[in-house]
């Protein structure tokens, strides 16, 4: 009989550890992706809160309008992620004739204190939005 | 003598079997909550990581098109997963009614990726003039969007 209780009990034994590191495993990892999402989250907040933007001057001649917009935020901006809307329209790439951050055109960056120009081909805007990259906007009428 | 401990030998066996058969039962119920546990988490952490934000300039009156009855909805990714631009991944609700005829496209890129715009064509077949809303939900996130017609 004394060799039938212990040979179950660590048949039993064994297979209890096993299902702990599994079930630990699991559970370990998913707390882990769902930790992870949280704390991306909570970067993206930060950054929203931390971005501010101005359109300080807007100018419409020869069938191009000139926005001038000032970063007054806190964190640098990412230009290909900078959105124009002209009277609700959303702007696309082949609409924009030129662009420029503090007179350099061939930067992407757009950093805190730098004013962004941007030169669109657009007929009769009555109101232009500027949306940055976390959804924070600045709206003018002109 | 014999006849003891073949009867041992019998209680031996069946007592390793049922362990066994606990054993069995226990691990694969085990497994199946492991497996439920790792699923329910990615759809949690894509829960969590999906932000959209409504762009649409309602003032300009851009958001109705009178013509067509077309409601047109401007929304960028600004989470930090990039979201497919197809209908069955949002949800539109016009003035609390389920639209089914929704079409969306994204204006500036392949993919609706992380600060990409995608544009949602609700067609409506005409509104009355006056207040609505329009509400935009993605993964759980929800946005609203009010506009006069």
């Amino acid at each position: 009989m004394g060799f039938s209780v212990s040979g179950s009990t660590a048949i039993l034994f064994i297979a209890m550890f096993v299902s702990f590191g599994v079930l630990y495993t699991a559970s370990y990892n998913g707390f882990e992706r769902v930790a992870d999402a949280k704390g991306e989250g909570m970067d993206q907040m930060l950054t929203q809160r931390n971005t501010e933007l101005n359109i300080t001057d807007t100018s419409y001649s020869g069938g191009n309008l000139t926005v001038t917009v000032n970063n007054t935020g806190s964190t640098s901006l990412d230009l290909e992620d900078t959105d124009v809307l002209v009277n609700g329209s959303y702007v696309t790439a082949s609409d924009v004739e030129a662009r420029d951050v503090d007179g350099d055109a061939g930067t992407s960056l757009w950093l805190p204190g730098e004013t962004l120009t941007v030169k669109v081909n657009v007929t009769s805007p009555a109101r232009v939005k500027v949306v940055t990259n976390t959804g924070v906007a600045d709206t003018e009428v002109l | 003598m014999a006849s003891v401990s073949t009867s041992h030998l019998i209680l031996f066996i069946a007592s390793l079997i049922i362990a066994a058969s606990v054993a069995g039962t226990f691990m694969s119920g085990v497994e199946r909550l492991s497996g439920a546990l790792g699923d329910r988490s990615i759809d949690v952490s894509s829960d969590i990581e999906t932000d959209v934000e409504i762009i649409s300039d309602p003032g300009s009156g851009a958001v109705y098109n009178a013509s067509n009855g077309n409601v047109t909805v401007l929304v960028k990714n600004t989470g930090s997963t990039d979201l497919q631009a197809t209908k069955d991944q949002i949800e539109v609700l016009l003035d609390g009614k389920y639209q089914s005829s929704v079409s969306m496209k994204v204006v500036d890129g392949p993919t609706w990726s992380v600060g990409n715009v995608a544009r949602v064509n609700i067609s409506t077949g005409g509104i009355s003039n006056g207040d609505h809303r329009v509400k935009l939900t993605v993964n759980g996130d929800e946005e609203v969007l009010e506009f006069r017609s």
